[in-house]
Order: structure tokens, then sequence, then C-alpha cells
């Protein structure tokens, strides 16, 4: 592959994740600051109030403060996870799936290698990928396990996101059905030079290999 | 960086109170837990501060019996319990963090900090700081 070509796609990637971590860092900076404040004034009203009725309804407006929080720290984690840059790709998946998946009841593994050293637009991307891989199976395909691969092979990242749900017939009812998720994914994967490519049929679970190419040595 | 007069503390006729200070660079979330806290029986407000580095000085001029401090502040988290710890070693010193994931909790705990409470966590804080103060 033409190497200085590769890095000029490398260098829009790190664009596009830098944009991104900077509406992340003001939402940090800005909304869930306000809402945290909100929650501990709250817990102070709650103390001063005597009337048990009043107590409850602080208590409850306490708690949809704390969702509001919760759903902004979800809307961080999806924009740019602050994670991916200190700790890598590996242990940033294992923190999504921790956070977002463990409580439906999933098992999950995410087995490979460390990969602090990724640039960051590709890192970003293969997250951004997988991510949605993940949350697909989730939504549509009732999994009870989830497996996770990363690897690194001749300067390219591989992410492997296998699920033993329900499956799909590939180009068949799911995609026709409105899935532009997956068309998006791989359109996504294809403008970095990469791969995204769906093995899955009826019955037989799914498997998401995004491959996506590294200027730099991995 | 912000200090209180000393009030007399653990006295035999009261029950436990405990020196706090707070640091967190966000100005509405700084005042807003420094009221908590101040405001809880068991626990004084003695300084907040909005960096790191102004919890150790203000660790080495009050020596808190605990330090409630932020991760994602200038020279907070892990760099603050180091700070901390040089001047002030008896000072207990929590996080009060974003992000509640067990990776991070595992870093946070093994940099010596306490406990790692999540902001929005649904957690009431000051009886929880007071328990935790009361048990150590």
């Amino acid at each position: 592959m033409n190497e200085p070509f590769l890095g000029a796609v490398d260098e829009r990637l790190e664009i596009v994740a830098v944009e991104r971590e900077r509406i992340a860092g003001e939402l940090h900076d800005d909304s869930v600051q306000v809402m945290t404040a909100v929650s501990l004034h709250l817990q102070r009203l709650h103390a001063r109030v005597d009337n048990e009725n009043d107590r409850a309804l602080v208590e409850q407006i306490r708690k949809m403060a704390d969702d509001a929080i919760e759903r902004l720290r979800h809307m961080l984690f999806v924009l740019h996870p602050s994670s991916l840059e200190g700790d890598g790709l590996l242990v940033t998946l294992e923190v999504y799936l921790e956070s977002y998946v463990e409580a439906e009841g999933i098992e999950w593994t995410v087995t490979g290698e460390q990969d602090v050293d990724l640039p960051l637009g590709v890192s970003a991307l293969a997250f951004r990928l997988a991510r949605e891989a993940i949350s697909n199976a989730v939504r549509h395909a009732n999994p009870s396990r989830l497996a996770i691969t990363i690897d690194e092979i001749d300067q390219h990242v591989i992410v492997v996101v296998e699920d033993d749900g329900s499956g799909f017939e590939v180009g068949g009812g799911r995609l026709k059905a409105g899935h532009l998720g997956l068309i998006h994914s791989r359109a996504l994967a294809e403008a970095a030079l990469g791969t995204y490519v769906i093995v899955s049929s009826v019955g037989a679970g799914t498997s998401v290999t995004i491959q996506l190419p590294v200027a730099e040595p991995v | 960086m912000e200090t209180r007069e000393p009030q007399p503390i653990n006295t035999a006729e009261t029950h436990d109170v405990f020196s706090v200070i707070v640091a967190d660079d966000d100005d509405n979330v700084r005042t807003a837990l420094a009221s908590l806290l101040d405001e809880h029986d068991g626990l004084h407000l003695v300084g907040l501060t909005d960096s790191g580095s102004g919890a150790a000085d203000l660790c080495a001029d009050v020596h808190p019996e605990l330090a409630v401090v932020d991760v994602m502040m200038p020279a907070g988290g892990c760099d603050a319990v180091a700070a901390i710890r040089q001047v002030s070693p008896d000072t207990i010193v929590v996080a009060y963090t974003a992000r509640g994931d067990r990776h991070t909790r595992h870093q946070l705990v093994e940099c010596g900090m306490t406990e790692v409470f999540v902001k929005g966590g649904g957690v009431d804080l000051s009886t929880a700081l007071y328990d935790l103060m009361q048990r150590a």
C-alpha cells in the first residue's frame, strides 16, 4: 500500500478523533459538572427538608439528575473515551463492556495485545466500529456471550467481535430492513482503507472482523 | 486556595468530627461539594482548592484527616495522592471522579486512594465519607 497516501488517511482519522475529543471534553467540562453540582445541592436540600413527601420528591429529582449524568457519561464514552489515549483500545473495550453490556447479563471476554502505541485516529475508529458491532449484537441478536479479540499483524490492527446470538442472513433481512449502521460501519472502514467483514447465519451467531491499516509501525 | 480556622474536634462529649479538604477544578462542583460536606455534623471543612498541587499545599498547612480530590484536574488523581503523601502521610485521600470502571478504580486504589466515589453515582456522599472515616 502507498505509505504517503496511508499517512494522509491516518492524519484525517486523527483530525476526526481530535474533534470528537474536543466535543467530549466540552461536554465533560460543562454539562457533566453542572449536573454533578445540581446532584450535590439536591443532597444538601434533602437533608434540610422535614416533610416526608417533599423529601421523597427531592430524592426523585436527585435520581433524575444522576440519570442525566450517567447518560452524558455514556455520550462522552461514545464520542471519545478518555481511556483511549492512556490505556489503549483493549482496556477501552473492556471498560465499555463492563459499563454498558455486563448489566444485560451477557458474558464477555477481550483478548489480544496491549495497544497503547496505536495512532489515536486508528484506535478511535477501531473502537467506534467495534462498539457499533457490540451494540448491534446486544440490541438485535440476544447473545449470551461476546468474545472480542485484538491483533496487530503486518501493520494492520484487526478487531473481531463474535457473538453467539440469533444471527442473520448477511445481505438479507437485517440489512434490507434498514440496519444502516452496518452499511455505515463498512463505509467508515473502507474510507480508512480498511475492511469490515460480517459472517453470520440464522441461529449460528455473528462474527464481525474489522481490519484497519496503520501507517506507523504498530 | 482557601483555608478555614480549625475547630475543636473529637472531643469526649461529641461524636467524631473529621477535618476535610476539597479539591476540584470546577467552581460549581467544588462549592457544592464543600457545602454538602461542611453541613454534615461529622465533617468539618478546613480548605478548598482547584488543583492537586493546591491540595498538597493545603495538606501541608492544615493536615486534614480527609482529602476529597478530583481526578481530571491539573495534578489530580494519582499525582495528587503522591504529593499529599509527601506532606501529610496520615491524611486519607479519596477520589471523586467521573470514571468508575474497574480499571480506573484499580489504578486509583493502587496509587493510594482509600476509596473511589463516582460523580452522579447515587451515593449519599457526606454520609458515605463520614462512615468511611469512622471505619478508618
